[in-house]
């Protein structure tokens, strides 16, 4: 099963935008040796604060020309990711995406629409996107926000335990206990 | 015997609820239980003393609510430190859900 998919190459996104809560970490064109077909695989990252339920992404891609390489491209692919993304997490890898060709060598991944655990969602429209490339590292953006969401559950854990467990109770109760024994006895 | 009883009754009550608010430590229900403390104990007392006829009702009953005030307001005004939308009213509120 695992030679059956051979990675034909890997790709980064060449359009960007700051206000994604998601963003695609590289992507893949694998060929299926099996039907010799061939599938886009793209590894999405969850950079946001909050976990997400749904992604929609639009994908175009072009060939080195700059013209579309799919041919009907239009309207782009289209895909859906309906899993439960923690914040830091990667996801998307277990999808493959159908493609007729592998004459493309450019990607635009287009984020939608994000639907977070909540029930928000979140639309993206095209136009605020940016073509050429940032060179944002996604997975060291995926790292932060892992490190950010621990940093808040830890600072959470601790103001928890010093509202409901403080020791200093422990203390009170004990004492409490006494003075009300010798009041009594 | 009855007065022996009465000094026992009186002092199994609050004890309980120290030691029932006391194992819940580490759980936001300290809180309710150290607010059942302060009202279900003077209350219940009150009733026993009215009941037995007891001459120092009111002595007992302030006291009673003194002593088992501060450990209610000892975890309020620390869980207030943090959580300041919570209400002395609705901390004593121990039967409303959370």
């Amino acid at each position: 099963m695992a030679n059956r998919y051979v990675r034909q190459f890997e790709f980064t996104n060449t359009i960007d935008s700051p206000a994604w809560p998601v963003a695609l970490e590289k992507g893949a064109v694998l060929l299926d040796t099996k039907t010799n077909t061939y599938y886009l695989q793209l590894k999405l990252a969850n950079i946001g604060a909050v976990p997400v339920s749904s992604v929609k992404v639009y994908i175009e891609a072009f060939d080195g020309e700059g013209n579309p390489a799919y041919s009907g491209q239009t309207p782009g692919i289209v895909a859906e990711y309906n899993v439960l993304v923690p914040v830091g997490e990667a996801f998307g890898t277990k999808q493959f995406l159908p493609v007729p060709n592998n004459n493309a060598v450019t990607f635009h991944v287009y984020i939608e629409q994000v639907t977070t655990n909540t029930g928000y969602v979140l639309a993206f429209p095209r136009e605020q996107y940016t073509t050429g490339g940032t060179g944002r590292d996604i997975s060291l953006e995926r790292e932060n926000a892992l490190t950010a969401v621990r940093e808040m559950q830890s600072k959470q854990a601790k103001t928890y335990r010093k509202m409901w467990g403080a020791k200093w109770y422990h203390v009170l109760f004990a004492v409490w206990i006494l003075v009300y024994l010798i009041w009594v006895l | 015997m009855p007065v022996q009883f009465a000094v026992l009754f009186l002092a199994i009550v609050p004890l309980a609820f120290l030691i029932f608010a006391w194992v819940s430590i580490g759980t936001p229900k300290i809180l309710k239980r150290t607010a059942m403390l302060a009202v279900i104990v003077p209350a219940v007392h009150l009733l026993f003393l009215l009941m037995t006829g007891s001459r120092n009702i009111f002595g007992f009953f302030v006291k009673d609510i003194i002593v088992c005030a501060i450990p209610f307001l000892c975890v309020f005004l620390n869980v207030r430190r943090f959580d300041k939308s919570i209400s002395l009213k609705r901390a004593l509120m121990f039967w409303l859900p959370d």
